[in-house]
């Protein structure tokens, strides 16, 4: 029995080794085939960014719109046939009830396959009983379905979220509007639909929807929607308007010089704030719905004429294929669509700056924005993005450059100086001058630890003032890292627990780990920092260097999108330079080559015009 | 399949952490204090045995003035470090024995001298130690090799630091700031070395004594004054006050053996043949007016030029040295 | 086939010459010390030409089959079997190199460093990064020593400049030691140094092109020859010749006595880093050789399963051998007749190609 248990745990465990070929195919960001043709201002087509499910979708619209319009024809000629088309309908309703509860109860999620046919009823009554069942009433207390008559006559309800949907617009520029009967004076008996559409309602957006599952889904992001008797559609009147955070300082990616907006946890707003830096007719943005249960939103924007087709393309077959209950935030989506979640290395730029988002769409990257969540991803990734912040190229060149300088040296610092420091008193005695050496020594004699512990436990309570530094409420925090990292530290060497000189070592490598822009990069230096605290304290400069190895193997492996995490210094193309070094602006002249972009150039080689031209006469010298 | 996940992800962890510090974490790991460091070694002919073994090491205990708490006055004492000296047949077998009074483990890694006594130097055994050290792991080429008049344990209890607390310091920067007066010859290990086994080279070493530090009365024994600076030999420089011990001039050898020594003066020649002369002042007396002195700051101008040709069976050496003052 | 991806001609040259190059790290200076004194850079002034010859056949062979890399010309040119057999000869000298990196890099790196540490435990760390680069495959390893070639450049650099302080010009004298005669030959014997630029020829098709395998090849072979040669004039400078061949491993001892000012010294430890990178660099990519034309001749889709046990031989091997001095001869004999399998049989396969008249099928243009 023993036996059998230990040979199956060597099997397990040789399972664990035991090769799996990988399991998707890795995306390639392949050149556009036609570079030369879209000259500069020239546009690609549209039908370039549309995956074959979007172009079948819009097919189909004008397919249905012309079916429809048949329909509505031979409708008004035989009427009698209307019992039986909604009969029919029922009937499938209920199979399809019975269907479901044939399946069993495990699955509570409503499903989306059974709705998806149903046209909507022109019966009223169907309509809001179906309305009912659907949005839980009235168990649920927050939805509201309101009856009313039309002109007196003809029955009529709106459903909405209370909350969700403005009520002033619903009192003022719906309900009032609808039941005024001076409005219905020029009623000449016609289609009463299109007459409240295009006489009565006094709402900028009104659009009309065919099936109950688009109008249910409509409701929940807070449209109102308006049925009326005797017709197989509906109105949704755009109405939302919940309470929502006004637009604030960034708080992690916060510049003293440049833009000073972030975003929102509304889409809407977030969207708006792009498309007021970019005003571009080309800025595309598209909606896609993730996870079954939430429904909640995401958003893709790109540049038409820039962006490489194929990307967008990607990305929208990553979202789409999501499937989940519940996808909240950009957190979430990131990890659902990155490529290889095995990689500590972030795969996704993660921001809440919209002009970030603005440089990079313009770049030609994809930004996702999510719905519930102030940030937006921006896809792909390379380290030179997560490295650069937006502040560089509000500054002039030279200061720019000296920034990323320093923030590389940041970088390793916050990765390596610890482990440095490490291996260097532990197995590298004769490097450091001696009489430091002797005093480390001299302050070091009544710690009772081995170095490491001592390094560890001063790691462990950065980590511990930082993450509390977080959670504590208000004023409190800020002022907590500070004293506590004072007081701490301070106290630690008083106690004769740590040496002084490893103060500094840990409060440098925080201040390094602070001064990386990206929240997410930040992260991973912050974890990897341990793995060199490891390997450096098991075996001084050689084990960091295996360490220094296998973490560039990894990020030289590293594919975002299909493009190198490494870009541009590898694979090398003519901006190799420009990862540490920031170009002067009149000097982008390119696009990054590593996106393939459909339009390669950002400005014409003389980009500032006044180097070749006439100063005003009289002016010259 | 989820299982295996959280298996990976374990094992994963535990190669990343557990396995390195666990497994190689202490073969060769030692903890700064756990180290004593030898500032300077001494190797003297020994009574009972073949050598006596001196080991100069920093001591830990007056260093702590910077700190925080820390009220030690160390007052007069300006030593901050501690010798000890042991009977032992080899240097290596020497340290290990040394290593029993101490609590540290004896370091080489940061000594800047090892001196020899003359005596030693001029003797067989000489070549046997010299030759030797390289060999030990800790040693460095680069520490200077220094030899002493009169016994290298006499020389160590007077190697003190003047004017500052931090031998370490001192020591190393001592012999650099010297060699900049070019009264003393560069003589680390490597130097020395490359010219012991060099068929062209002859090692050079530098050379100190211990100083009485007793300026003579008036009237008090004859002494002619100097004619440039520098006539004197290591111990015998007319001062008082600072440490005993000088480094002044040069012990030359013979392959591994001393054969004999060079004044302050001679040594900047050396220096200026062999090109290592940096500058140095030179006191002059005046040709017109001998009572005067012309004193002269000169420095090289450009490397010696050394032509060697062979004539009738005697090499002639035409040496061309170009200064400037 | 194999799935290798595209590379360009620096990161090919990279990789050839941190192969090459890496050699100059350990003991083969010394022993080169040992066999012609110092004219050992006299001797590589011989022995570039010679790789310079050896590669120009390679380069005759490969423009004969365009399109091929070259186990498959093998294949064409001896039959399937014996080609086979004659690749894989191949394959075993790269394997046997890399080995002798990982043995030769832990051995030397216990005499300096770590001298209670065993020797298995620095192999076992030394084979974790080379083992995921093999791993992860030949356009990540190419670009990871191409990452790291400008920093082992530089600290290289640093090193000559540094030790300027110590150079004597006379330790050079006499130029000429020994007979020219001797010299020659060890010369033309020690072109096997240059020899892992028969792995270009192996990744031909990532390389795109017989264009950037000529180039690569040239520039590979130029750049460590510059290197290796200034390598060993520093080496002459610094020590004379009775020093230099005491020491175990040169480079570090000259990192050793380096002395600028009273920061600047003791400071060998952080040429640690680049020694150890580009000794785990150079077995690699070795090892990767061996991979690459494993899976060539066996049409292995996949070099990942192949891992695991690759490091288990590598490590079971370099285990075997018993103390450094047999190592230390293992390389000089390796160093003195390896010559024989990266430029001789090509050559051999040259030779038969012409003889039986035999042809690529040209394609493209």
């Amino acid at each position: 029995m023993a036996e059998d248990q230990q040979q199956s745990f060597i099997r397990k465990l040789g399972s664990i080794f035991a090769y799996r070929p990988p399991e998707h195919d890795t995306f390639v960001l392949t050149e556009q085939e036609d570079e030369a043709a879209p000259e500069h201002g020239k546009e690609a087509g549209l039908e370039n960014y549309l995956d074959q499910e979007d172009l079948k979708k819009v097919a189909d619209e004008k397919i249905r719109e012309e079916k429809e319009r048949e329909i509505e024809a031979e409708e008004e000629i035989k009427k009698p046939a209307r019992a039986d088309i909604l009969k029919r309908i029922r009937n499938r309703k209920q199979s399809e009830e019975e269907k479901r509860k044939a399946d069993g109860d495990k699955k509570n999620k409503p499903d989306q396959g059974a709705k998806e046919a149903a046209g909507i009823s022109p019966d009223i009554n169907f309509s809001r009983e179906l309305i009912k069942k659907e949005l839980n009433i009235p168990i649920s207390i927050d939805v509201v379905v309101r009856d009313f008559k039309l002109n007196r006559e003809v029955n009529a309800f709106v459903a909405f979220i209370d909350g969700m949907a403005d009520r002033d617009v619903i009192n003022n520029f719906i309900l009032r509007q609808l039941m005024n009967r001076i409005l219905y004076d020029k009623y000449d008996g016609g289609t009463m639909f299109e007459y409240v559409k295009e006489n009565v309602l006094s709402v900028n957006q009104v659009t009309v929807l065919t099936d109950y599952d688009g109008a249910i889904n409509q409701i929940l992001m807070g449209v109102t929607v308006l049925f009326i008797d005797g017709y197989k559609k509906c109105l949704a009147i755009e109405t939302r308007g919940f309470e929502k955070r006004s637009i604030e300082k960034p708080t992690t990616e916060a510049v003293i010089h440049g833009s000073q907006e972030a975003f929102t946890e509304n889409l809407k707003t977030s969207m708006i704030q792009i498309r007021r830096i970019i005003k571009n007719k080309n800025l595309i943005n598209e909606f896609l719905t993730i996870g079954s249960a939430d429904q909640s939103g995401a958003s893709i924007m790109y540049i038409r004429g820039i962006t490489n087709p194929s990307l967008v393309k990607e990305v929208k077959r990553r979202l789409k294929s999501i499937k989940t209950d519940f996808a909240m935030g950009d957190g979430v989506i990131e990890q659902f669509i990155e490529d290889n979640p095995w990689r500590i290395l972030p795969q996704v730029i993660n921001t809440e700056r919209p002009d970030r988002v603005a440089s990079h769409l313009m770049q030609g990257r994809v930004a996702i924005l999510s719905e519930s969540a102030p940030f937006a991803l921006i896809v792909p990734v390379t380290l030179t993005a997560l490295i650069h912040s937006p502040e560089d190229f509000n500054l002039r060149w030279q200061f720019g450059t000296f920034l990323r300088v320093i923030r590389a040296c940041a970088m390793l610092i916050a990765l390596l100086l610890p482990a440095v420091y490490i291996s260097l008193i532990n197995y590298h005695q004769e490097m450091v001058p001696t009489e430091l050496l002797i005093s480390i020594a001299t302050s070091r004699e009544p710690v009772p630890f081995p170095s490491i512990v001592e390094l560890l436990f001063m790691e462990a309570a950065f980590e511990l003032i930082r993450e509390a530094g977080i959670r504590v409420p208000g004023v409190i925090g800020t002022t907590l890292g500070i004293i506590g990292a004072l007081i701490l530290g301070q106290a630690a060497v008083a106690a004769g627990i740590v040496s002084p000189i490893l103060i500094i070592v840990v409060a440098v490598t925080a201040l390094g780990n602070f001064a990386i822009p990206s929240y997410s990069l930040a992260f991973v230096v912050r974890l990897a920092r341990f793995f060199f605290i490891a390997l450096g304290a098991s075996l001084g400069f050689f084990g960091m260097s295996v360490g220094l190895v296998m973490i560039a193997a990894m990020m030289s492996s590293l594919k975002s999108f299909g493009v190198p995490f490494l870009a541009p210094a590898w694979p090398r193309t003519k901006n190799s330079g420009k990862m540490i070094l920031r170009y002067p602006v009149w000097e982008r002249e390119t696009r990054a080559d590593e996106l393939n972009t459909v339009d390669k150039r950002r400005q014409p080689k003389i980009s500032r015009g006044w180097v070749k031209g006439e100063p005003p006469a009289g002016e010259k010298e | 399949m989820r299982n295996n996940l959280v298996k990976k992800i374990i094992l994963v962890l535990l190669i990343v952490v557990l396995l390195p510090v666990g497994t190689a974490g202490c073969y060769d790991r030692w903890e700064p204090d756990d180290l004593a460091y030898v500032l300077a070694l001494g190797l003297d002919k020994g009574v009972t045995d073949k050598l006596r073994l001196t080991l100069q090491m920093a001591s830990f205990r007056s260093q702590s003035g910077g700190g925080g708490g820390g009220q030690q006055k160390s007052g007069g004492q300006a030593s901050a470090t501690e010798s000890l000296t042991v009977e032992c047949p080899s240097v290596y077998t020497g340290i290990n024995i040394a290593n029993v009074t101490t609590s540290q483990k004896i370091s080489l890694m940061h000594t800047k001298f090892i001196i020899f006594s003359e005596e030693m130097a001029r003797s067989e055994d000489f070549k046997k130690y010299i030759m030797s050290l390289p060999h030990y792991r800790e040693f460095r080429e680069s520490t200077n090799i220094i030899i002493c008049k009169g016994k290298a344990s006499d020389f160590i209890a007077q190697n003190k630091t003047f004017l500052s607390m931090r031998p370490a310091k001192a020591f190393s920067v001592i012999l650099s700031q010297q060699v900049r007066a070019s009264f003393i010859p560069r003589g680390r290990f490597f130097d020395f070395y490359n010219g012991l086994k060099s068929g062209v080279q002859e090692p050079v070493a530098i050379l100190s004594g211990v100083n009485p530090l007793k300026l003579k009365q008036p009237g008090e024994g004859e002494r002619q004054e100097s004619v440039s600076g520098g006539e004197d030999g290591a111990g015998d420089i007319p001062r008082q006050g600072g440490v005993k011990r000088d480094f002044f001039g040069a012990a030359v050898f013979r392959g591994p053996k001393m054969v004999g020594e060079l004044d302050g003066n001679e040594t900047r020649a050396l220096g200026m043949v062999t090109g290592d002369f940096s500058s140095s002042d030179f006191s002059v007396k005046d040709p017109e007016k001998p009572d005067n002195t012309v004193v002269l700051d000169v420095r090289p101008a450009r490397k010696p030029v050394i032509k060697v040709n062979v004539k009738g069976g005697r090499p002639v050496v035409d040496l061309a040295v170009r200064l400037e003052g | 086939m194999l799935k290798e991806g595209k590379i360009g001609v620096f990161e090919a040259t990279c990789i050839v010459s941190i192969a090459i190059t890496a050699k100059l790290f350990f003991a083969s200076p010394r022993a080169l010390a040992e066999v012609v004194g110092p004219a050992g850079r006299l001797m590589h002034i011989v022995a570039i030409p010679a790789a310079l010859v050896g590669f120009l056949f390679i380069f005759l062979l490969m423009k004969r089959f365009p399109g091929q890399d070259l186990v498959s010309v093998f294949e064409t040119v001896f039959g399937k079997i014996a080609g086979s057999l004659s690749i894989i000869i191949l394959a075993a000298t790269f394997l046997f190199n890399s080995v002798l990196f990982t043995r030769e890099f832990s051995e030397a790196i216990k005499v300096y460093i770590y001298p209670f540490t065993p020797p298995s435990m620095i192999m076992i760390f030394f084979l974790v990064p080379v083992l995921l680069m093999v791993y992860l495959g030949f356009e990540s390893l190419a670009r990871t020593v191409a990452s790291f070639i400008w920093i082992a450049a530089i600290a290289l650099l640093s090193v000559f400049i540094l030790a300027g302080p110590l150079y004597k010009i006379y330790n050079l004298f006499p130029l000429f030691d020994g007979e020219i005669g001797y010299i020659a030959i060890t010369g033309l014997k020690r072109s096997s140094v240059y020899g892992d630029i028969v792995f270009l020829a192996v990744i031909l098709n990532p390389l795109q092109g017989i264009g950037h395998f000529k180039k690569a090849g040239l520039m590979a072979v130029l750049f460590s020859g510059m290197f290796i040669f200034t390598g060993l004039l520093i080496l002459g400078l610094a020590f004379p010749k009775t020093v230099a061949s005491e020491l175990t491993i040169p480079m570090l001892s000259l990192a050793r006595v380096i002395e600028f000012g009273t920061f600047f010294q003791r400071f060998e430890s952080v040429y640690i880093f680049v020694w150890s990178i580009s000794a785990i660099l150079a077995a690699g990519v070795n090892l990767y050789a061996f991979t690459s034309i494993y899976c060539k001749v066996f049409r292995i889709k996949d070099q990942k399963p192949l891992v695991l046990s690759l490091g288990v031989i590598l490590f079971s091997i370099g285990i075997l051998m018993p103390s450094i001095t047999v190592i230390v001869s293992l390389i000089a004999l390796f160093r003195d007749f390896s010559w024989a399998v990266y430029f001789g049989i090509p050559l051999l396969a040259l030779f038969f190609a012409a003889a039986r008249g035999k042809k690529g099928v040209k394609t493209g243009a």
